[in-house]
């Protein structure tokens, strides 16, 4: 079973083919409509009427919605019906209506438990999330726009039982990173797949060049890993999400074939509903302000400061007098805003839905910002009555000012620098008027210079008022889905669907840093200029075939379809050095250099689905199978096949509080592809003095290098207690990635670094748990508790090379590393033996949470409503590195702290090259991450204060308002190296990390 | 079935077909383009199956490259290892090999002048078999097979020297997927140098002209015949380093050395800020600081003033402290980004015959050559004559010239003093500590140590150091 089979996808297609031309056969009889029946539809709880419902008569395909005052109408066959009302968020009523009857009205109980959504089981198909065989996790759209987000997975944190969403940095715009189930890969892409109704959206990060500053690489190719910039699903808007379905895992995702190994996320947007049109509108204010500092060493003693940093010290010392350095850099608080606004409706035959929103966050540091503009339109066309045209079109621009942060070798960075500048210096500008401001545009008339550090390469704010890093993106994502009703009978039901996607991005960085930046002189080539464009085109074309059975005791849904994609992306930059007049344009330096990498990719899949629900609903089975080729593999021919089973069985207990409880089993597999590149053994083309010149660089490649493997199973059981208040859902599942992309380290005297081929396997198995419960529910008090958990452990269980490190400063600063029968998130480093006493190289702490965990508690309490949302890690570990740069220079906080007469910074410098372990901390956090009091007006007031209004809504909120940890730096949540496989948690001169505080008002109209 | 149905279902059949006929034309693949090459680089194998011209002048010229890698490790690494230079930058980032313990335990600093010697091994090594296959002229064949010997000789050295007893491996042109090549002791080290260089000199000697251009810094080296006398420089520099002071007088008289010609004519690496190419990574004045013993050794001259060469490589700045160690010294050295590196010049061509001529009694010619290098570049008065010191102290003032002469460009205090165990003579900044321990060789990267378990090889193992 480790190898792959070959089999012929045209004998796949035939199968699938002939099961679809054979229901052809099957009768269909024209329906008669004669009779009309209207209703209305109301909350169960609050008894306010309810738009936007769908009512459908048993057997017919067509539904009529609900209008604003809950009432419809809806033409039915004689004689006896059943309606059956339905709407996102509440719990599906069914009544049935005798063959006299020609009004209903219907109380609909909200889903507080998302029993009844339909979830995702295939690439054109749903079921209910009653049958569901797999733990998917939903987030729908009251969930992710309660507090402003930078990013879609911002919104996410703490609220995915088994998703460990993360933060690289505190910059403005994004930079996270959210891992499924743990680690699946090494080398490999390590992003979940999105999908945006029906387009694969790109999550990818272009780096910003800001290493062609810092120098943090000089790898002109792989150089910007410690660029810090954001990953680009931050593009999307929250407020027109709908709901977000996780695919975990291989059992869930096996339908998404090779690219589904880290799992797949699949973000549906809102649509129109029939009725007239209605307006919403939420405009907040608010601002951002530094959550943490570090604190600066504050010496007792001149000689103290001379001993540390020279005899200059003496020059800026004065007795008493130090400067909050981190405060004057990142204390500022500008007003931050957000406007989002959306309209929809339709009629019968058109529906639409168009969004709007402009946000500015206003960043705590100088000429730091996250600007974004979005519009959105999502059509819904009636073809007659057999086809259906939808088209979901959304144009975004962003806009961030990043900083200047990470890793750097050129004493730039903000906390890079910081270390070497003790807390006596004072870095204000200085005004012509002769007084001192942190910002020279705060001088009389802007007029003022900021003085040299004499202590470090930059003056921080010097560098963070005169250096701009930006980063633009326009975005289109489109896509288009035309579906054809082929058959539509009693019992039969063929669909077609078409679906077209496209995501298109030009990202354009711009870094400019002028001649008179202290730093600039250094290198003889004052000014530095780096433009850089990134031009990225995702498209995508579905075809899907659905086949409906349905006799009422049997549910059968067969589906076929291809998938076609082509992702390219080309990104080049110029960087310009010694800039003539100090001019920003790239073609005035007289140090220039040109880069370009292009990337393409051509993938092709086939699936075939059978899903089957049968003993009154009670059982589901669904096998499928995916077959797909890309042009990432060394052999662009082979198919590589993915199978997935899945079963789940309902039992209803009804004893003991139990109402139902369901028992649930999946197994299936997945792919992750080669990354583009990986499977050639380059040369390098350079130049020296204007000579071109090859030279190997490091990387050869395996003959038959194909994608990784990864086999899930998975089993669980969602419960229902207690009446239907709560619900509890237990998973636990066990993924092993086989043919592992791997480096086998090749030794340097061979002349290359490492051969890429694959091998080995991993094994990541965990457990979840998630518990909603609605513990009171009346017309006055609703409280909603929901709790996630989620904890994994991974092993390599074979790997056929020697170790090698993954990602890190090496062995010296700490990294992660692979080794046979150990995690791959241990940080390695130097270390006692505790044998010998002997610096050797080890594992030393795990950087793996022992679990994440979440709790959100929302309460409405009459006009009243508040949420709040904790996320806790529990374990895992951080370098901290700006930790051992504050000792390295004795500037730490507690350097004047003693120990058996040394210095504690002092101590742990000294320990450190023989104990790499001395920085690695605990990164156990509890956050804050949500918190919202908002209060509706009643419908009086509401009218008194906008005339034609229909509510109106006040509210307080704040996002990671308290943070409690014992790490030592600024953030637990960090990552040098932005989003990674494995070896997060490398703490080097971050962006601080902020929290953010917001008024708002949301109008409806 | 009623008829109307029969109508229905056969148009229903006809779209079908349709459908499924584009649907199983895509499923095979054929309506897609899968051809997605690597847009970004040439391929190695495109320069083995079709060596063509330009292909191969770009290979050679790529060895010019990075040749100049491995000398930029030389002059920082070894430098600091030979505290010529103090890297101090408070990213931590240089800080081992300098103001701290350079074997951490992790044998972080072995990666340096080893893994770019290597590679550019390999380089040599792919070019010369592409050379097999490509219908080049033999002249011009010859040329390239003495041009990539030499430069494979010339990384060897810079391995040779910074390895010293632990040995090195050599036979390294082989699949890299295989096991790695076996070290081989000192002694085989400069044996496969000397050969190396041997090779290319019969290659070089009447071969035709370079089919490939040479940058700026090797304009004196352009062709075969003067290529040679580089050739032979780095012979005598390799044989002074084993103590063949024969061989290297006798490689010395084929080189370019002029007793009477400019001190500073020799070749030298380059560096632009060109697209492509790579500045010089010694250009940093915000990390790199001189040891400020430089300003108490360097001797008077007879206006009392300082040495020549103190005067122009070095200058004042002000103090820079990191941990116990302060510098108020910097280089002139690099002070632009396109200022080259010296790869071998005639100063210390006439330094080495002096050193040879000194380990072979020959005194006079000895101090001959000293007094050149003290007057022209030191600006100094000529020793006494007859010079009343001993052989030892003769030596020491060679040492003195060659630190002073050679200083920043190659390491060359830690290669000379290590030579002559005088290891604890360097002068060290800073109070005695475990963290300025001195080193006589240099460890192997972690990395080349691994594939090679169970058997270590000396290189990999932690070695204390020496405490001055």
């Amino acid at each position: 079973m480790k190898r792959r089979r070959h089999h012929r996808p045209r004998a796949l297609a035939t199968l699938a083919a002939a099961s679809i031309c054979a229901i052809l056969f099957a009768p269909h009889p024209l329906e008669a409509q004669t009779r009309v029946i209207t209703g209305s539809v109301s909350d169960a709880t609050t008894e306010q009427p309810v738009f936007g419902a769908a009512v459908t008569a048993s057997g017919g395909r067509r539904s009529v919605f609900t209008n604003e005052d809950g009432d419809f109408s809806i033409s039915v066959a004689p004689g006896d019906v059943v309606l059956e009302i339905t709407m996102l968020g509440y719990q599906p009523a069914s009544v049935e209506i005798s063959a006299g009857a020609d009004h209903v009205d219907v109380a609909l109980r909200v889903d507080v438990l998302k029993l009844d959504e339909i979830v995702v089981a295939g690439q054109a198909t749903g079921v209910s999330r009653r049958n569901l065989a797999n733990a998917v996790s939903s987030v729908s759209a009251g969930e992710l726009d309660r507090v402003p987000a930078a990013s879609l997975e911002q919104a996410l944190s703490g609220k995915v039982a088994g998703a460990d969403v993360q933060s690289n940095s505190g910059a403005p715009g994004g930079g996270m990173q959210i891992q499924l189930r743990g680690v699946s890969t090494i080398l490999g892409s390590h992003r979940p797949l999105y999908v945006v109704d029906g387009a694969i959206v790109s999550d990818q990060t272009i780096p910003s060049g800001l290493h062609t500053l810092t120098g943090s690489s000089s790898n002109p190719v792989r150089g910007g890993s410690q660029d810090n910039s954001a990953n680009r699903i931050s593009d999307l808007n929250p407020y027109d999400v709908e709901s977000i379905e996780i695919l975990k895992g291989a059992s869930a995702a096996a339908i998404y074939g090779a690219k589904a190994n880290n799992g797949v996320i699949v973000v549906r947007t809102k649509r129109g509903r029939v009725g007239a049109p209605r307006f919403n509108v939420v405009q907040r204010f608010g601002f951002f302000q530094l959550a943490n500092k570090l604190g600066l060493r504050k010496f007792a003693s001149m000689e103290e400061a001379v001993e540390s940093f020279g005899p200059q010290a003496a020059d800026h010392w004065t007795p008493g007098k130090f400067f909050d350095h981190e405060t004057l850099l990142a204390g500022r608080t500008p007003l931050s805003y957000e406007t989002a606004a959306s309209v929809s409706g339709g009629a019968a035959e058109t529906r639409y839905y168009a969004s709007g929103l402009v946000k500015h966050d206003g960043g705590i540091i100088d000429n730091t910002f996250y600007d974004k503009q979005s519009i959105k339109l999502n059509i819904d066309q009636l073809l007659g009555d057999k086809a259906s045209f939808s088209l979901n079109t959304n144009a975004i621009r962003t806009l961030a000012g990043r900083g200047i942060t990470n890793n750097d070798n050129h004493g730039i960075s903000y906390y890079m620098t910081l270390p070497s500048t003790p807390s006596f210096v004072d870095l204000r500008a200085i005004c012509g008027d002769g007084s001192r401001q942190a910002d020279v545009d705060d001088c009389p008339g802007g007029q003022g210079s900021y003085p040299r550090n004499p202590f470090a390469a930059s003056n921080v704010l010097e560098t963070a008022s005169l250096t701009r890093n930006n980063e633009e993106v326009w975005r289109f994502v489109g896509s288009g889905a035309l579906t054809f009703d082929a058959v539509s009978s009693g019992a039969h039901a063929l669909r077609l669907k078409a679906v077209g996607g496209i995501d298109f991005f030009n990202q354009k960085n711009t870094l400019f840093s002028p001649p008179e930046t202290q730093f600039e002189s250094n290198d003889g080539l004052p000014g530095t200029s780096a433009l850089g464009s990134g031009y990225s085109q995702y498209m995508n074309f579905d075809a899907n075939a659905v086949y409906t059975y349905d006799s009422g005791a049997l549910r059968v849904t067969t589906s076929f379809g291809t998938q076609h994609e082509i992702r390219d992306v080309d990104v080049s930059s110029a960087i310009a050095k010694n800039l003539i007049g100090g001019l920003q344009n790239v073609d005035r330096g007289t140090a220039t250099e040109v880069r370009q990498n292009r990337t393409r990719s051509v993938d092709f899949g086939v699936f075939a689905q059978e899903e089957a629900l049968l003993l009154d609903e009670r059982v589901l089975l669904v096998a499928g199978v995916r077959a797909d080729r890309s042009s990432n593999n060394a052999n662009t021919e082979e198919y590589h096949f993915y199978p997935k089973l899945a079963a789940s069985f309902r039992w209803p207990l009804r004893r003991a509080g139990v109402e139902e409880i369901k028992f649930r089993g999946a197994w299936g597999q997945s792919g992750n592809q080669p990354v583009y590149g990986q499977k050639f053994t380059p040369y390098e083309g350079r130049n020296i003095a204007g000579l071109p010149a090859l030279r190997v660089v490091g990387a050869t490649a395996a003959p038959d290098l194909r994608p990784e493997r990864q086999t899930e199973i998975e089993g669980g059981f969602d419960a229902t207690l207690a009446g239907d208040r709560a619900t509890v859902e237990l998973t636990y599942y066990s993924k092993t990635i086989r043919d592992v992309i791997l480096e086998r380290s090749l030794a340097p005297s061979t002349g290359f670094d490492v051969a890429i081929f694959n091998g080995g396997e991993i094994n990541t198995r965990g457990v979840e748990a998630a518990v909603t419960a609605a513990p009171w529910s009346a017309r006055d008090l609703q409280w909603t508790v929901r709790a996630t958990f989620g904890m994994n452990r991974s092993r390599v269980v074979s790997l056929p090379v020697p170790r090698f490190t993954i990602q890190g400063f090496g062995y010296f600063y700490g990294t992660t590393v692979a080794e046979e029968g150990r995690s791959l998130t241990w940080l390695w480093g130097a270390a006692p033996d505790p044998e010998t006493g002997e610096a050797a190289v080890r594992p030393i702490a795990d950087a793996n949470a022992d679990f994440r965990a979440g709790l959100s508690n929302d309460v409405r309490f009459g006009a009243f409503s508040v949420f709040a949302s904790l996320d806790w890690q529990q374990g895992g570990t951080v370098n901290n590195l700006t930790r051992f740069l504050f000792d390295l220079t004795r500037n730490t906080e507690d350097c004047n702290d003693m120990v058996d007469g040394e210095s504690v910074c002092a101590k742990r410098n000294r320990e450190f090259p023989g104990n790499t372990g001395t920085y690695f901390q605990d990164a156990s956090f509890v956050k804050l991450r949500e918190l919202t009091v908002s209060y509706e007006a009643p419908p009086a007031l509401t009218a008194r204060i906008w005339r034609g209004a229909r509510s109106i809504r006040l509210g307080v909120s704040g996002r990671n308002l308290l943070t409690f940890t014992g790490y030592g730096g600024l953030d637990p949540e960090v990552s040098n190296f932005g989003s990674e496989a494995v070896g997060r948690g490398q703490d080097v001169a971050p962006f601080p990390p902020s929290r953010s505080w917001w008024f708002s008002v949301d109008m409806a109209f | 079935m009623n008829r109307r149905f029969v109508a229905r279902r056969a148009g229903v059949r006809r779209l079908w077909t349709g459908a499924l006929a584009s649907g199983l034309a895509a499923a095979t693949g054929s309506a897609c383009d899968f051809a997605a090459p690597d847009f970004n680089n040439p391929s190695v194998e495109d320069l083995q199956d079709d060596p063509d011209r330009a292909s191969l002048a770009a290979a050679a010229q790529g060895l010019l490259f990075d040749a100049r890698i491995t000398a930029a490790d030389m002059v920082m690494w070894v430098g600091a290892f030979g505290r010529e230079v103090y890297p101090m930058a408070a990213t931590g980032s240089a800080l081992p090999g300098s103001v701290r313990d350079p074997w951490d335990g992790t044998l972080w600093v072995g990666t340096q002048v080893w893994a770019e010697a290597y590679r550019n091994i390999r380089n040599a090594n792919l070019l010369l078999e592409a050379l097999g296959a490509s219908g080049l002229p033999d002249g011009e064949t010859a040329a390239l097979r003495g041009f990539a010997k030499t430069m494979q000789a010339y990384e060897f050295l810079h391995v040779a020297v910074t390895r010293r007893r632990l040995g090195a491996p050599v036979a390294v042109g082989a699949d890299p997927n295989a096991a790695p090549a076996p070290i081989v002791s000192e002694a085989g080290l400069y044996d496969h140098i000397a050969t190396l260089l041997d090779d290319a000199r019969s290659d070089l000697t009447g071969a035709g002209a370079f089919p490939f251009s040479v940058p700026v810094g090797l304009d004196a080296f352009d062709d075969p015949s003067s290529f040679l006398g580089l050739n032979r420089a780095l012979k005598a520099r390799a044989e002074v380093q084993r103590n063949n002071w024969a061989a290297a007088l006798h490689a010395l008289s084929e080189s370019f050395l002029d007793a009477s010609g400019p001190l500073d004519h020799g070749a030298y690496h380059d560096w632009s800020v060109n697209s492509g190419d790579m500045a010089n990574p010694a250009n940093r004045p915000d990390l790199l600081w001189a040891n400020t013993r430089f300003r108490d050794e360097a001797q008077a001259r007879a206006d009392g003033s300082k040495d020549l060469r103190f005067a122009t490589k070095f200058k004042n700045v002000p103090t820079y402290q990191l941990l116990e160690v302060a510098s108020d010294l910097q280089y002139t050295l690099y002070e632009n980004p396109g200022d080259p590196f010296v790869w071998i010049k005639n100063e210390e061509l006439l330094l080495l015959r002096a050193e040879a001529n000194l380990a072979l009694g020959a005194r006079a010619e000895a101090i001959a050559d000293i007094n050149v290098v003290r007057t022209k570049s030191g600006g100094l008065e000529p020793l006494p004559d007859p010079y009343p010191g001993a052989d030892a102290d003769l030596l020491d003032e060679l040492l003195y010239n060659k630190r002073f002469s050679l200083v920043f460009e190659w390491g060359h205090t830690w290669i000379d003093m290590n030579r002559y165990g005088k290891l604890l003579q360097i002068p060290v900044l800073g109070p005695p500590s475990a963290d300025q321990r001195l080193h006589d060789a240099m460890p192997y990267p972690l990395s080349e140590c691994l594939p090679r378990e169970p058997d270590v090889p000396a290189g990999c193992k932690l070695r204390p150091g020496i405490v001055p």
